[in-house]
């Protein structure tokens, strides 16, 4: 009798909280946008019905519910209410926010998020440019069953981004915003074509999709509001100096000629000279991936200028970024500021509250080598092939 | 009582050293000496080394005797010295068991009554306490290998994820670095003090070589989760979270393939907390059996009314989580400071002077 009791302890403690997989509803991405003074919630459920069985002609297979409220717990209320099921959370992959949210400061809605005992905090946070973030979760990918799974394949399979998804996380973006002298980004997805075209199944059945997601560049944010969006060039050198950069095709213009040479063994260190000097160093070794005209590459002298060219260029990309880190965007997110904290802490003491304007005066040096160590499957380019013929 | 073996005791040492150490300690370290929790860790590990000398020295000095019986045969006012104990075993049970129901409580069962959590769990533990000491110690062993297990899980998990930067800058809250090792000393070494009711002839093949080593691997071990904690969160981030070790879990990837263990993983902490409070109720059981002498067969009233006891008293005892956590800090501190080294402390004096033999 004992015993039984015993295991009937171990076993059921657990039972008052207890919920069948068919009472849930499984939520897997959600949506942040600002409706007036309130905030408007979406979330998309994964396990409804129709998800499971064949969609009929012009069906979509998502589930969406959308709540209106003061505060996103008062969102969660108004859709609790309208959804049968109860939802559950700890699903969540993906979390889009719009621009004015951003704007407003994310902190604000934020908290609920890392709070909720049901969330993770390693789901994708996202922010949209122009469309509304809600309508992110209505269009339904061809490659995917759930927008929440296409979103999070795109970020994991972003061609040349190997840890789009650390930057991208939740964690690492409320880290940043914590964190002593760091600013946090976070990506941007945009939808390319009509929403209400691409919520629809029709939107499977060509062979082009009309409409479709696409993985946008870095949106820069100072504390918890956003400052600005990145450009696609300067996006990739933040992913150069932050190491995130598994495959790089990357375009020089020398003597007249589009080179693009391709790289996937490049890497940056930062490191701290002295109280107010920051060094980054990039090394990268690449091939040649396309020379549209005539260049002599089995000359060595010539492979030589072409690494110049590289080298100038990686470093006045990354000169330009710095330059509007300081000017334009006023953030600092590469954390030269935590580095200067963690380093020399006295120093930082005396600065933390200029460091906007302390940050203008860091002296930033960059130092690049790269090196090209093959010239493809080519040993000359084709329109030199084309003037022996002449 | 029957002889348990040397593993048996050392894995005791490992679950009494960790027990509350992911539920409370690390979260009141890091709140107090932020990066430098660490440091503190480290010195509350060489200062631990005081209190579990002196529990090494007065097992050693009388190999034949528990602290109970020993306070009776070495003071005039043993029993009195024993009561006090008792009253001791009974406070921190009840705080050990409120963290234990609380920690359960936020992160798993939260739209659960807390009553009802602290009903589920103390039946087993009023179960394990009327076993005797042979048997917890098996039961220990077992649930060791398990810990083993998810421990090198969770080192290799989340090796990827830590940033040693994230310790620097050293020394910016040097001040309270004392301070905190006190506290971490107090919260996971001076329970250590419960094994003096296993005298050393009960231990096959016991050896103070072997527990000084499994001290150092245990506390290691803790400095790890502490290290890693900052290392993986920054200490901004660690300090948020009501169980930074618990959510540092949530990272835990194997080779990309297994996640979201933390929850199987965090059973480990549970374990700990219970057997260290099977061994405290079993201590206090062996003071009331000791000093009053009852019935052999009214002993497992005895576990029941003690384990009735720590279930009223954890409902009452806090009101709020705040109440709770000002309680940990400053007098349970004290209480067990006086209670769990100074008395071993008076005995081991007074054991120096003792110079005749005891029967």
């Amino acid at each position: 009798m004992k015993k039984l009791l015993l295991i009937i302890c171990l076993i059921l403690c657990g039972c008052t909280d207890y919920a069948e997989l068919n009472n849930l509803s499984i939520v897997t991405a959600m949506s942040i946008d600002k409706d007036e003074d309130n905030y408007k919630l979406s979330v998309l459920i994964a396990n409804s019905p129709k998800a499971q069985t064949t969609s009929k002609e012009g069906e979509a297979k998502t589930t969406v519910y959308e709540g209106t409220g003061k505060t996103i717990a008062e969102a969660i209320k108004v859709i609790d209410k309208k959804s049968p099921k109860q939802l559950y959370f700890s699903h969540i992959n993906v979390v889009i926010i719009s621009k004015e949210i951003g704007k407003e400061g994310f902190l604000k809605t934020a908290d609920w998020l890392i709070r909720h005992p049901q969330t993770r905090d390693k789901f994708y946070l996202m922010q949209v440019d122009d469309d509304k973030a809600s309508d992110i979760l209505k269009i339904i990918s061809p490659l995917e069953s759930f927008p929440s799974q296409s979103i999070a394949t795109l970020i994991e399979s972003s061609q040349n981004a190997k840890s789009t998804g650390d930057t991208a996380s939740y964690s690492n973006f409320i880290g940043r915003v914590l964190e002593t002298g760091y600013e946090p980004m976070m990506y941007t997805i945009k939808i390319n074509g009509d929403v209400k075209k691409g919520s629809k199944q029709s939107n499977l059945e060509t062979a082009m999709p009309n409409t479709y997601l696409s993985l946008g560049p870095l949106a820069i944010y100072k504390n918890d509001k956003l400052i600005d969006t990145s450009t696609n060039k300067e996006t990739e050198t933040i992913q150069i100096i932050n190491n995130e950069i598994k495959e790089l095709i990357y375009k020089i213009k020398y003597k007249n000629n589009n080179i693009n040479i391709f790289s996937n063994n490049i890497k940056t260190n930062i490191d701290i000279e002295n109280k107010s000097t920051i060094e980054i160093k990039v090394k990268a070794k690449g091939s040649i991936y396309e020379i549209d005209d005539y260049l002599n590459i089995r000359e060595l002298k010539e492979i030589n200028n072409l690494e110049k060219a590289w080298n100038k260029s990686i470093k006045k990309d990354i000169e330009k970024l710095i330059n509007n880190l300081k000017y334009k965007y006023q953030s600092d997110i590469f954390g030269f500021g935590n580095m200067i904290y963690k380093n020399y802490p006295d120093r930082w003491k005396q600065i933390k509250n200029n460091w906007n304007e302390q940050f203008k005066d860091l002296n930033i040096k960059v130092k690049v080598n790269t090196k090209i160590t093959s010239t493809g499957n080519l040993t000359k380019t084709l329109k030199e092939g084309e003037s022996w013929k002449k | 009582m029957e002889k348990i073996t040397s593993l048996e005791y050392n894995t005791l040492i490992w679950f009494i050293i960790r027990a509350c150490f992911v539920e409370l300690t690390i979260t009141k370290v890091l709140a107090l000496t932020k990066q430098d929790s660490w440091i503190s860790i480290l010195i509350g590990i060489i200062i631990g080394l005081i209190p579990f000398s002196i529990f090494e020295y007065i097992k050693n000095k009388y190999p034949n005797y528990n602290y109970i019986i020993l306070n009776k045969k070495l003071f005039k006012y043993g029993n009195i010295i024993n009561l006090i104990i008792l009253i001791g075993c009974i406070i921190l049970s009840t705080c050990i068991f409120w963290i234990l129901v609380h920690f359960a409580n936020s992160l798993f069962l939260y739209k659960t009554n807390p009553l009802i959590i602290s009903i589920a769990f103390i039946i087993p533990i009023c179960y394990a306490s009327t076993k005797e000491m042979h048997i917890i110690s098996k039961v220990s062993l077992i649930i060791f290998y398990i810990s083993v297990i998810f421990n090198i899980m969770i080192m290799t998990g989340l090796t990827s994820e830590i940033d040693i930067s994230n310790i620097k800058p050293l020394f910016e809250n040097k001040s309270k670095i004392i301070e905190t090792s006190l506290i971490f000393t107090a919260l996971n070494i001076t329970k250590i003090f419960f094994l003096n009711i296993i005298p050393k002839n009960k231990v096959i093949n016991h050896s103070s070589k072997i527990n000084y080593l499994t001290y150092f691997i245990t506390t290691i071990n803790l400095l790890d989760i502490a290290l890693s904690s900052v290392c993986i969160f920054g200490i901004d981030l660690a300090t948020i979270y009501e169980y930074p070790a618990f959510q540092i879990l949530k990272r835990v990837n194997i080779l990309g393939i297994i996640s979201k263990l933390e929850s199987i993983l965090a059973i480990e902490g549970i374990f700990s907390i219970f057997i260290v409070i099977t061994i405290i109720i079993y201590y206090a059981k062996a003071i009331i059996i000791q000093t009053f002498k009852p019935k052999e067969k009214t002993n497992k009233y005895i576990t029941i009314s003690i384990c009735s006891i720590i279930l009223i008293l954890n409902n009452i005892m806090f009101q709020t989580k705040e109440e709770a956590n000002s309680f940990f800090i400053e007098p349970l501190i004290y209480i067990i400071y006086i209670i769990f080294v100074f008395l071993p402390l008076i005995t081991l004096v007074k054991s120096l002077y003792h110079t005749e033999n005891i029967k």
